[in-house]
């Protein structure tokens, strides 16, 4: 294989720093995401993404900072989720979806009521890889970091709440405290992965490399590493794909992702199907 | 105030708005093996969830070990439905028995070599060390059960509440689960369980509460499971055990 296909991409900042933000963007989301597949949240995860986007239009409007926008957005989605299960006699993915649609549904209104909108909806909609800045690098980092932090202290305690919080709160264990910290860290995650494959794809990214990692482990450390990893490989095989075909580089991001769910489900059940024959 | 290891004090409770038990009263004695049955929609499993406060009583009162259940339920096990419980979740024996260590640590507390000890001794007190690797998912109920009772033994748990453990167990590991309910009674431990499967009452409950919505009767075994107060429960058919060892249905 020639290097120099390897290396041409990095000839170019903007490169770089797409490689850079989008390869920790990845591991946030793949690390966090192992708690929405466990939890089978992936509908939550839309909504907190649909809102967020809501939030960045609002902020667009008003002249302040996107992220800051989705951020809070999200933030009231995840929480309200919490709310929601605790109060509503409706059920929870109707109450979501009443709520998230109606939330999006106003962003919608915010950017069309603004002149050359159709260029920052796509942004937001579809992501921007190639225009991340430094500033936003630095940014990524810290929310890196922070997640970081947040699994180093409570790692156990998620896995705790998302097996057994029934058990957990009978017990006293501040299940919704816990499940609180939990949403906000998967409503960081989708706020900085916006930046990345936007709003419409962000739960691929959320989703996909922690679905794979379930296909071939049954534990919850070794998922979420696997996890990481692919989400990992996905970044850099998208971009590398996307600068060679001129593709949208967040569509192909996914498209990797969704390629190795599917090639590790064939080989899993592949395997499966020998032991089976071998043991007949 | 009371030095019952339950107190149950006039409650009425259910969800959102809508009760499903009634005015239910009784004790339970610190040390003792007791039994809730009734009919299924009865209020077994919501009087459960009223003593650790996962159903807020809209009326009446709960006490554990004189406690309020936020103080009290400290020193609590709760064993869901199997149905409650994801078992695909990628978990092994060994990090569900640990979390009964987690559990007493709260949001900040780190696991020190005495925890993993204790957690190490709850595997042998159930003869479940060489699962200890293996995904819950993978086991058969009767394992499942001791892994959960294992959690609870590993937590220290004074009062250990099971919903429906007899749910998809055969009839062998129904008599183990009984045995090592009794066991833990005799540690020390106050066990209620919420059933409605009649077997082995007779035998090893020394507390039976017969509930459908409201309190039908409370007492030894011997003194509830008549074929009067049977009949008010189950209505018109309901199994029963002969002392010879005998399953009959009854029919009024």
């Amino acid at each position: 294989m020639n290097l120099d296909v390897l290396v041409e991409p990095f000839k170019f900042s903007f490169m770089i720093r797409a490689f850079i933000g989008t390869g920790l963007i990845a591991v946030i989301a793949a690390v966090v995401g192992t708690f929405v597949v466990l939890k089978g949240l992936a509908f939550m995860g839309d909504a907190i993404a649909h809102t967020a986007f809501t939030g960045s239009a609002i902020a667009l409007l008003l002249g302040l900072n996107l992220y800051a926008g989705a951020m809070a957005l999200a933030l009231v989605t995840a929480l309200g989720v919490v709310f929601l299960t605790r109060v509503s006699p409706v059920k929870n993915d109707t109450a979501l979806a009443i709520l998230f649609t109606g939330v999006f549904a106003v962003g919608i209104i915010v950017l069309s009521a603004m002149p050359g909108f159709a260029g920052d909806l796509n942004s937001l909609l579809l992501g921007s890889v190639m225009a991340i800045q430094t500033e936003e690098i630095y940014l990524i980092a810290a929310a890196a970091l922070a997640i970081a932090f947040l699994m180093w202290v409570f790692f156990p305690r998620f896995v705790l709440v998302s097996f057994d919080p029934v058990g957990a709160e009978a017990a006293g264990f501040p299940v919704t405290l816990v499940q609180s910290i939990l949403l906000v860290g998967v409503a960081a995650a989708i706020v900085i992965s916006i930046q990345a494959v936007g709003v419409v794809l962000v739960v691929a990214l959320l989703i996909t490399p922690a679905a794979t990692g379930s296909l071939v482990t049954r534990r919850v450390l070794p998922l979420m590493m696997v996890a990481a990893c692919v989400g990992l490989f996905s970044a850099a095989a998208g971009l590398y794909i996307s600068y060679y075909l001129a593709a949208p580089p967040g569509a192909t991001i996914v498209v990797v992702a969704t390629s190795v769910f599917a090639f590790t489900l064939i080989l899993t059940r592949l395997r499966s199907w020998l032991r089976r024959r071998q043991g007949d | 105030m009371t030095s019952s290891a339950v107190s149950v004090q006039d409650v009425t409770g259910g969800y959102h708005g809508d009760p499903v038990i009634h005015d239910v009263s009784w004790e339970v004695p610190h040390g003792s093996l007791a039994a809730i049955i009734g009919p299924n929609g009865g209020g077994k499993s919501t009087l459960l969830k009223s003593l650790v406060g996962l159903v807020k009583p809209s009326q009446g009162r709960v006490f554990l070990f004189g406690q309020e259940p936020e103080q009290g339920r400290k020193r609590v096990a709760y064993l869901p439905q199997a149905e409650e419980v994801d078992w695909q979740f990628p978990i092994s024996v060994w990090d569900v028995v640990l979390q009964g260590r987690w559990l007493r640590k709260g949001l900040w507390g780190r696991l020190t070599r005495e925890d993993l000890d204790k957690a190490e001794s709850a595997l042998t007190h159930f003869d479940i060390n060489h699962l200890a690797k293996t995904q819950i998912g993978s086991l058969s109920g009767g394992q499942r059960q001791r892994v959960f009772l294992a959690r609870a033994v590993a937590q220290e748990a004074d009062l250990i509440l099971l919903d429906e453990p007899n749910t998809g167990l055969d009839a062998r590991a129904q008599h183990e689960l009984a045995d090592t309910l009794t066991r833990l009674k005799e540690e020390g431990r106050t066990i209620i369980v919420a059933t409605h499967d009649l077997d082995c009452l007779t035998e090893c409950f020394d507390q039976v509460l017969a509930l459908k919505s409201t309190v039908v009767a409370h007492g030894s075994p011997r003194d509830v499971l008549t074929a009067e107060i049977l009949t008010a429960l189950f209505a018109r058919h309901f199994p029963s055990l002969r002392e010879t060892g005998e399953v009959v249905i009854h029919e009024p």
